[in-house]
């Protein structure tokens, strides 16, 4: 997928800010298709499997998180930015935990809003063809299931957000190998999202949660001290 | 999940204290109207033991002693009741304050908010234009959209004190994480420059820390310092310098323009609506930098000397190798 052809689904209702952001992002190459309403959004979604998603979380029939629901439900690997007046540190919490990429507060500038579909769509074209690893692994306790961005444990299944996936890919890709926390940001990050070692450690929590019988004391994935991480089987 | 942080709410902390007040009040008022009571009950029973003494009817002196009791359980009653309505009716008049202040903030809360989406409109168009102009066309009409934008950007920066200062009223949370802050300050700065390059020099002395902070908390407390430079400094061209420096406190970045600075006699800094004579604000940019810095678990310092240094102290967050 080259990224100036990828497809970008862009639901907002006001017209103006619509019609400007779908010309510039044709002007940009992207594949734009604009939607006012969230049935309209849901009929587009429907026909079409999209690279990224610009959503408003106001819109006069639905909301933007609902739609968000419905993408990470039919097509999981298409990626998410929020776009909203909507600022408060809750709002951005709930957005980005439906597994949004970003979370953009209005009024926003053009050319950071362009750069943040850049950095959605280089993780979502890392997470279709980045590396050789399997469709389905079974990690610990739970399988994990890439192209459907999800994790199984016993008859429970749970999404796995975009960066987690990508995590959890580049650490199977090196399985055995101890890959470095700067390795993991250099990959699966964006330069100008700033992560620091913590925000890893954390995903890394998160995972061991997932597929560890107890997270405490790691057995699939181990820590090696002041470097990283080595994921073993 | 953008990495481990907490929410650090502040409830109506006013109400509560108030309440607490109340209460105080109403309890210390009531052990000291009971313990006034039962001491002029025992002098009453004691008056009346020495009139039976003094050879008074005993029947009279009863009489005079039940009459004395029902007198003061009629007063302390009373003045009980009366206390109590006066509590219950201070509190229900404060509480009543609250709402109507509430009400005013959420309704300029809606207001800004419903401001976001034109101004979002009248930015994307703007950008798109001068985009689309750039290298094309000189002289008057890039100065046009040039003054377009920036006006722009300051009814933005107006609109979003206005929307940060309901929220934070309302007690509203501040998302603390671990947070660098050398490139998001660098973010602001480069966002800053692209409109107001010409009237601001910016020297960054800045290595790559990490503080416990909240990103959008640090990008509005700079630009409410940037845009204080920028009405209060009174230069051609503004000289500003950002260091930061670590000592066992935390992280303390220090922020100076090269501009006159500020008057002693509008001290104290930071107050809410609090501005000087000379100053066209509204008195609120500093005010949130103190309250948004304090929230983060911090601290802001404001002087009074030429530059108008600003010093920010900042949790710092220990990162392992």
């Amino acid at each position: 997928m080259h990224e100036s052809q990828a497809r970008i689904l862009l639901v907002e209702d006001e017209k103006n800010v619509g019609s400007t952001l779908h010309e510039r992002l044709q002007k940009e190459g992207f594949c734009s298709s604009w939607a006012t309403t969230g049935e309209e959004a849901r009929l587009e979604i429907s026909s079409c499997v999209f690279d990224l998603a610009l959503l408003d979380v106001g819109l006069p029939d639905d909301s933007g998180f609902e739609l968000a629901k419905t993408l990470r439900a039919t097509s999981p690997a298409t990626a998410i930015i929020f776009l909203t007046a909507f600022g408060s540190p809750e709002d951005r919490i709930k957005g980005l935990e439906l597994g949004a990429e970003d979370y953009v507060v209005k009024p926003f500038h053009l050319k950071e809003l362009l750069l943040r579909i850049k950095n959605g769509l280089k993780r979502a074209r890392y997470l279709s063809n980045g590396m050789n690893t399997p469709e389905s692994i079974l990690l610990g306790r739970a399988w994990i299931h890439f192209s459907r961005f999800e994790a199984k444990v016993g008859e429970k299944t749970q999404s796995l957000t975009h960066k987690e996936c990508a995590v959890l890919k580049l650490l199977v890709a090196k399985k055995g190998k101890v890959v470095s926390r700067d390795d993991i940001l250099n990959e699966v990050w964006a330069e100008d999202e700033f992560p620091t070692t913590r925000t890893i450690d954390n995903f890394i929590m998160r995972l061991r949660r997932l597929v560890e019988t107890d997270p405490e004391n790691p057995k699939i994935i181990r820590s090696v001290r002041g470097v990283g991480y080595q994921l073993y089987d | 999940m953008t990495g481990k942080g907490h929410l650090t709410q502040t409830p109506n902390r006013r109400l509560k204290a108030m309440l607490g007040v109340q209460i105080f009040w109403l309890i210390f008022v009531c052990v000291l109207g009971a313990w006034w009571g039962s001491l002029i009950l025992k002098y009453a029973a004691k008056i009346t033991d020495l009139e039976k003494q003094a050879g008074l009817a005993p029947g009279l002196a009863e009489s005079q002693w039940t009459r004395t009791q029902h007198m003061l359980y009629w007063e302390g009653g009373t003045f009980f009741i009366l206390l109590l309505a006066s509590t219950v009716l201070l509190f229900w008049l404060y509480w009543r304050d609250v709402k109507r202040s509430r009400s005013i903030q959420a309704f300029f809360a809606a207001l800004t908010h419903e401001l976001r989406t034109p101004l979002t409109s009248i930015r994307l168009q703007a950008e798109a234009l001068a985009e689309d102009q750039k290298g094309e066309k000189e002289g008057k009409e890039e100065k046009m959209l040039q003054r377009l934008l920036e006006d722009t950007l300051r009814l933005e920066s107006q609109v979003e004190r206005t929307l940060e200062l309901a929220r934070i009223e309302g007690g509203g949370p501040v998302y603390s994480q671990p947070l660098r802050l050398k490139p998001w300050i660098e973010r602001t700065i480069q966002s800053w420059r692209e409109t107001h390059s010409e009237q601001t020099d910016i020297e960054l002395k800045i290595e790559d820390l990490t503080a416990r902070a909240d990103s959008t908390a640090v990008q509005i407390i700079l630009k409410n310092l940037l845009e204080n430079s920028l009405k209060h400094s009174r230069c051609d061209k503004i000289r500003i310098t950002l260091s930061a420096q670590r000592n066992s406190k935390g992280i303390w970045l220090q922020y100076q323009d090269n501009g006159g600075g500020i008057e002693q006699d509008i001290i104290p800094l930071g107050k809410l609506f609090h501005k000087g004579p000379r100053s066209t604000g509204a008195g609120v940019g500093l005010y949130l930098i103190r309250v948004l810095m304090e929230r983060m678990g911090g601290q802001a310092e404001f002087h009074a000397k030429p530059g108008f240094p600003v010093s920010l102290c900042f949790q710092e967050e220990r990162v392992d190798a």
